[in-house]
């Protein structure tokens, strides 16, 4: 297996998502660049976090248009599997492989912490996880049903609609 | 040349924190008459074009790719003649 880590200028956590997937998964991996066309090779994709392109106009707004783009789309469409973390979150969000939009925090904190997989990722798809996070945009916009796979912890009872940290 | 002005806001459905706070560091400085802040932004494009109609056709897809994210924002804009 082959995973390509996308790069675009700002981009910031991809050494961290290499190191995971060299020294702790153990599998081949790659660094694409967002002015590449090709995804050719790869088994699965990675956008990691940071602040493409600044975060200029909207997070996301302006790497959903690098030329890499348009071969994760195909990717992802053809069932190819693809994983956003934080800015590649928001990245996927504005290319629309993922849905809905991310707002601002209500509280206008920055908050850090904990977040788990829900009880329906748990059944379905991954088992338990536990992952980390810490941004000042993730409350999202959902208009309309969405599989809900990471709320922040502690979970808020039945609550599926806040608290989300991860879709699919 | 011609000139396009353009507001991109949040709907009014979508909260906005970003007006709020703007509010309350308002009511801080002693302005305590803004009942309701809300942001957004706003941009000048200057266009090589010389027919407006064309240039609205071609703003308005502007802003529906990429200058608003239709999910969550509205936008409108005023294309004007300027001094080349």
């Amino acid at each position: 297996m082959k995973v390509g880590v996308l790069v675009f200028t700002g981009t910031g956590s991809h050494q961290d998502f290499a190191h995971v997937l060299q020294d702790v998964v153990g599998c081949d991996w790659g660094y694409v660049w967002h002015k590449d066309t090709s995804v050719a090779g790869y088994d699965g994709l990675i956008l990691p976090g940071g602040f493409a392109h600044g975060d200029y106009l909207r997070c996301g707004a302006i790497a959903r248009f690098s030329p890499v783009m348009e071969a994760v789309v195909r990717f992802a469409k053809s069932g190819g599997p693809v994983i956003g973390s934080c800015n590649g979150f928001q990245i996927l969000c504005e290319a629309g492989l993922l849905p809905g939009a991310l707002l601002r925090n209500t509280s206008l904190q920055y908050p850090a912490g904990g977040c788990t997989s829900t009880r329906r990722a748990r059944l379905e798809l991954f088992g338990r996880v536990r992952v980390d996070f810490a941004h000042p945009v993730r409350n999202v916009g959902l208009g309309f049903r969405t599989v809900v796979i990471f709320q922040i912890c502690p979970q808020p009872a039945d609550d599926m609609q806040s608290h989300i940290a991860g879709v699919v | 040349m011609l000139e396009a002005r353009i507001h991109v806001t949040l709907k009014k459905s979508v909260l906005d924190p970003q007006g709020d706070n703007v509010k309350s560091g308002l009511a801080s400085l002693g302005f305590t008459t803004v009942q309701d802040c809300r942001v957004g932004k706003f941009m000048v494009l200057r266009l090589s074009e010389t027919d407006a109609a064309g240039a609205r056709a071609r703003v308005d897809e502007m802003c529906r790719k990429l200058l608003a994210n239709p999910v969550i924002e509205d936008y409108v804009f005023q294309i004007n003649e300027v001094a080349g």
